[in-house]
């Protein structure tokens, strides 16, 4: 089947995924539609191949709608080590399941950013080739929706010193650096080691920046409140701002 | 003959657009509340001058007004913050409740100097607990002998909705302000696109996740935020008020929601409540991110645009 024909099976559906029908579609969307009767045989080789691209990350699974072909999905997922969870908690993959109007060959094809991604690399090609040699026409579709992984935030290269709420000092975190800070209510040493930085010392009666983990992604922040002394690391920033 | 005048007042209000200041994003920290909070607006320089002065003096007049022991009860402010507090306390089955004031003292929270209080202390302070028993008067709020309030679970909430209303009035189109973790947004964010707010993982360095939002209050309660450990069994600041001791069972509760104060105190109800989504349908407007004890996340209540990491 080529993917005019593939599509034009789709477009007879209603499609049903709840994702899909989300207001604002997220950027890092994307789908995996699959026709075929028995989805379970052929799941697992094609999960497996979009993880080896890097497409997708972990491995847990919820069901949107359970028709009676779930039951086969979801054992043959456990039995792959993916691991179950209820549609209203965070799952890294969300299936959801519809029938074609009209049945149509085997086939699978992934969606990302509202256009075809061709997923038949080398693995894949043996296996869309046996699905759609087949004789039997199929009519169920399944809609397996999950979330691009965030790029590997990237360790910032320098960070950024605050007294009083103004900027007092800028640091490289690629150098080893040592250097104490005096403030109006005391005294505190940075320390700065392969990438990241913490406060080694402080004269404040806690010792609650003394104990904070060290830090090395832009926008992470050391505060010694006793101090008003704001140590913060630079870069590009892949978040506004932090809560928590 | 007719365009003349038109030409003219097209130039004048050219030369009109072109002096005015520039809107630029304005940034600053100020230290309040035992913690630091980030202003980040788009505004005029002089709009931003103004601006910081009117967010000093609301955060200072919340100080005054909530910190433990020096609650002028009968303040307008006090009276208004009540109103709502016991709303999520009647909501909640008494989850949240700001009465624990006696508890965080007996704990040591209050004076930094944590301890493990005896049982029989715990026992005899659990009568001083109790939103029922104050009493509302005319002339304001009446503390019972002995019972103490405790605003830090819904306080910088509303300082943190009093004053982003403020900067909104000002000229500040866009922005956020974050009170140590309380927070609220409006606007787009640099990019013109939803605030990137990162929420800090309980347990791990760096973030458990992304909240893509704007227009909307955030705000964490987690056992990680402050505590100290006993025999490897970890004490926190979040208590269960009606055992006297840190509520178990969660390891952090991030709510979302229109107003920061109600994402505060829901934030602390949530951590406490064993069944969450029972209070969450009286907001139909807030939502949960709840990291259990395994450190699984559940969602709870509205959705929002979240990205785990």
């Amino acid at each position: 089947m080529d993917r005019r024909t593939f599509f034009k099976s789709l477009l007879s559906t209603a499609l049903v995924s709840p994702l899909l029908a989300s207001p604002k579609p997220s950027p890092l969307r994307r789908d995996l539609f699959l026709i075929e009767d028995s989805p379970h045989k052929f799941i697992i080789p094609i999960l497996e191949e979009i993880k080896e691209l890097g497409l997708m990350n972990g491995k847990s699974f919820a069901f949107l709608t359970s028709p009676a072909q779930a039951e086969e999905l979801e054992r043959i997922l456990n039995k792959n080590h993916w691991s179950y969870v209820s549609k209203n908690s965070q799952a890294d993959i969300y299936f959801s399941f519809s029938l074609l109007k009209h049945p149509a060959p085997s086939s699978f094809t992934l969606i990302k950013d509202g256009q075809i991604a061709d997923i038949r690399t080398q693995n894949l090609f043996l296996l869309w080739q046996e699905m759609n040699q087949k004789k039997n026409f199929s009519s169920f579709l399944t809609i397996a929706s999950y979330k691009k992984p965030l790029p590997n935030s990237q360790s910032g290269s320098s960070a950024s010193i605050h007294i009083d709420g103004k900027k007092i000092d800028r640091i490289s975190l690629k150098k080893n650096f040592l250097k104490s800070y005096s403030t109006k209510n005391g005294r505190l040493t940075v320390v700065a080691e392969s990438g990241k930085a913490w406060i080694q010392a402080s004269t404040c009666p806690q010792k609650v920046c003394v104990s904070s983990a060290p830090i090395s992604l832009p926008g992470e922040r050391i505060i010694c409140v006793p101090n008003r002394f704001l140590l913060e690391v630079e870069g590009p920033r892949f978040l506004d701002t932090i809560i928590g | 003959m007719a365009r003349k005048p038109l030409i003219l007042f097209s130039v004048f209000f050219l030369f009109f657009i072109s002096c005015r200041p520039r809107e630029t994003w304005q940034t600053s920290t100020l230290f309040f509340f035992d913690t630091v909070c980030e202003i980040n607006i788009l505004s005029s320089p002089s709009e931003f001058e103004d601006c910081q002065k009117e967010i000093t003096r609301i955060f200072a007049e919340i100080e005054r007004c909530f910190s433990p022991g020096s609650e002028d009860l009968t303040s307008p402010l006090v009276q208004a913050l009540f109103l709502k507090a016991k709303k999520v306390y009647l909501d909640s089955g008494g989850d949240f409740d700001i009465t624990v004031g006696s508890l965080s003292r007996i704990w040591g929270f209050l004076t930094k100097a944590p301890r493990l209080p005896s049982p029989e202390e715990i026992k005899i302070n659990l009568n001083y607990v109790g939103t029922d028993k104050l009493k509302e008067e005319k002339g304001g709020l009446k503390l019972p002998l002995h019972m103490e309030l405790d605003w830090g679970g819904i306080a910088k909430g509303l300082a943190v909705d009093l004053a982003s209303q403020a900067l909104k009035k000002r000229g500040g189109s866009k922005g956020f302000i974050n009170a140590g973790g309380d927070l609220y947004c409006w606007g787009t964010n640099p990019e013109n696109v939803p605030w990137k707010i990162g929420i800090k993982h309980p347990r791990q360095q760096g973030f458990l996740g992304i909240l893509h939002i704007l227009n909307l209050g955030a705000a964490t309660s987690g056992d990680y935020q402050r505590y100290f450990e006993r025999e490897g069994i970890r004490y926190h600041h979040i208590f269960n008020p009606r055992t006297g001791y840190p509520a178990q069972g969660k390891q952090s509760v991030t709510v979302v929601g229109p107003e920061a104060a109600y994402c505060d105190a829901l934030s602390t109800a949530i951590f406490v409540s064993l069944h969450p989504e029972v209070i969450l349908k009286k907001y139909p407007d807030y939502g949960a991110i709840i990291v259990d004890k395994d450190g699984k996340i559940v969602l709870r209540g509205k959705r929002y645009s979240f990205d785990i990491l």
